[in-house]
């Protein structure tokens, strides 16, 4: 074979891979890559959770202290396996009664104490600048929507809920809500499971009219070989939720990989499936007269906070419709004054 | 156990940058214009040099005496396994330009479908041939290369060579030497 290349081959080739260069005007972002870079190294390190939510602090606390421990730090050393989630399964129960115990992230009232609140995020300048700092192009809706400019709000470092496993802790929970044939492997004691997501932008449309909350798919990252069915259908019959029923939902979340978002069981709120264009969607809708009316929060922060929260909590007027829904590469929860409204402006997102 | 910004690289290494924010500093660019050649997408390229980094940041490698390399030859595997995924995709995508769009101007079209040309050819190469060509092509010279790819330096004038007639051979084979 000819070592020496024909000079004539050799710009041949050239000229052809010369046209693969990146454009000169273009600059990758380092910093921005560098900061997504600590994001998805704190979510590797659970003890740096975000301080904004308060049980998560919590968690992050007692994270603390049980890595100090050799014994349980061994067992968080195992090969973690991640799987990303573009659904999320509503499900009503008693999950009040998991916190600290079960990673059930839920939409219920709960006011932070003062110093909770994370400090507010600017509006972003425009669409690109939302785009660029997210590291995804948010998409909105083009029909439905009020006629105005959403002001856009980006989070561009990762949410992280994430909580260390406690055998016993699991048990008791199980048997205060009458369970008592969920057997817990015990090698789950002291492993982190978490769920993350990277970054998500929110666009809100005359206060308390229309709130669209994207971000990228949900994370999950627990140790290699950990049986997910069991962990979710453990935490709903915990919730109160018969087994027939735990077990049936756990597995089609283990198909289909979805986050669980739990409603508390007294909360009046309407839950049904809804066909969009793009695939099935969870319409949530509050039942009854609503007392509320104030305006819808702007900030991110407490956007998100309401979300995964209060967002149905009356008194602070919050939407009276939310639908919930994921394609590949994102997930979606829209808030709007009806679902209809909802609905029209959902398929219009492309 | 935490892992922090340090890597956990042998320290007996000379001049080696252990520190993330250095290696990032000296590294991140290059490596995503080197990317964006194989995705030919901005948001591609810096996802995937990203991902060479946290990789560099999860399992650090043991030899570290060559880190810019192992940085390239990474982003390079991610990004040629992408762009073999994405010859499935082009098919489709051809029926996507007769049917819809909006017309672009004749040159950038002509421009794009030799970019899709070449980086069709790059798929289909020995991922250390594509390798060899993409980080010529970036301005590395033959030692860099050698380093780059863990190649004997005294063979890469040859192995460069055999690249280059791989790729020409693939690609007049396919769209004819005009092209």
């Amino acid at each position: 074979m000819e070592n020496k290349i024909n000079p004539d081959t050799e710009r041949w080739v050239e000229e052809r891979m010369a046209s693969l260069a990146a454009p000169d005007d273009w600059e990758p972002d380092a910093s921005l890559a560098r900061m997504r870079l600590n994001g998805r190294m704190s979510a590797r390190r659970p003890t740096f959770a975000r301080v904004w939510l308060l049980r998560v602090a919590i968690v992050a606390l007692v994270l603390v202290m049980i890595f100090a421990i050799p014994t349980t730090r061994a067992l968080t050393q195992q090969l973690w396996w991640w799987v990303t989630m573009q659904k999320v399964e509503v499900v009503q129960g008693d999950f009040q009664k998991l916190d600290g115990i079960w990673l059930v992230p839920q939409m219920r009232e709960k006011k932070l104490k003062e110093g909770d609140e994370a400090p507010p995020m600017p509006p972003a300048v425009d669409f690109t600048e939302a785009a660029r700092s997210a590291g995804f192009t948010p998409r909105l809706p083009r029909e439905g929507a009020p006629p105005v400019d959403p002001v856009l709000r980006v989070l561009p470092g990762p949410m992280v809920w994430s909580t260390t496993l406690n055998v016993a802790k699991m048990e008791e929970s199980l048997r205060q809500a009458g369970v008592t044939d969920q057997p817990i492997p015990k090698e789950w004691d002291g492993v982190v499971f978490s769920l993350t997501v990277r970054s998500a932008v929110s666009s809100s449309w005359n206060p308390g009219e229309m709130f669209l909350f994207q971000h990228t798919p949900i994370a999950l990252s627990a140790p290699a070989g950990f049986d997910i069915t069991v962990y979710w259908m453990a935490a709903l019959r915990a919730a109160g939720i018969p087994r027939e029923q735990a077990q049936r939902l756990a597995e089609r979340m283990r198909a289909t990989p979805a986050m669980l978002l739990g409603i508390a069981a007294d909360n009046k709120k309407s839950i049904r499936e809804v066909n969009l264009r793009s695939g099935p969607a969870t319409l949530i809708e509050t039942r009854g007269e609503r007392r509320g009316g104030g305006p819808y929060p702007t900030d991110v922060w407490e956007s998100i906070r309401r979300f995964f929260v209060d967002i149905f909590d009356e008194r602070k007027g919050g939407g009276n419709v939310l639908l919930i829904w994921g394609v590949e590469d994102r997930v979606y929860h829209l808030s709007a004054k009806s679902a209809e409204q909802a609905i029209i402006a959902a398929n219009s997102i492309e | 156990m935490e892992r922090s910004n340090q890597l956990s690289l042998p320290t007996s290494m000379p001049n080696v940058a252990c520190d993330l924010d250095a290696l990032f500093a000296a590294y991140y660019r290059r490596l995503t214009r080197l990317l964006y050649r194989v995705t030919g997408d901005t948001a591609r390229a810096e996802e995937f040099a990203a991902e060479a980094f946290w990789r560099l940041y999860d399992k650090a490698p043991r030899d570290a005496t060559n880190i810019e390399g192992w940085l390239y030859r990474t982003g390079l595997h991610l990004s040629l396994d992408y762009l073999k995924k994405e010859r499935r995709r082009a098919r489709y995508e051809a029926l996507t330009f007769l049917f819809g769009g909006a017309p672009n101007p004749h040159q950038a079209i002509e421009q794009q479908e030799k970019q899709a040309r070449v980086r069709q050819v790059l798929a289909s190469l020995k991922p250390v041939q594509a390798a060899m060509l993409l980080l010529r092509s970036e301005g590395l010279s033959y030692a860099e290369l050698a380093a780059a790819l863990n190649l004997n330096p005294a063979s890469v004038g040859a192995l460069l060579a055999r690249a280059g007639q791989a790729f020409k051979k693939e690609y007049v084979k396919r769209y004819g030497e005009q092209d």
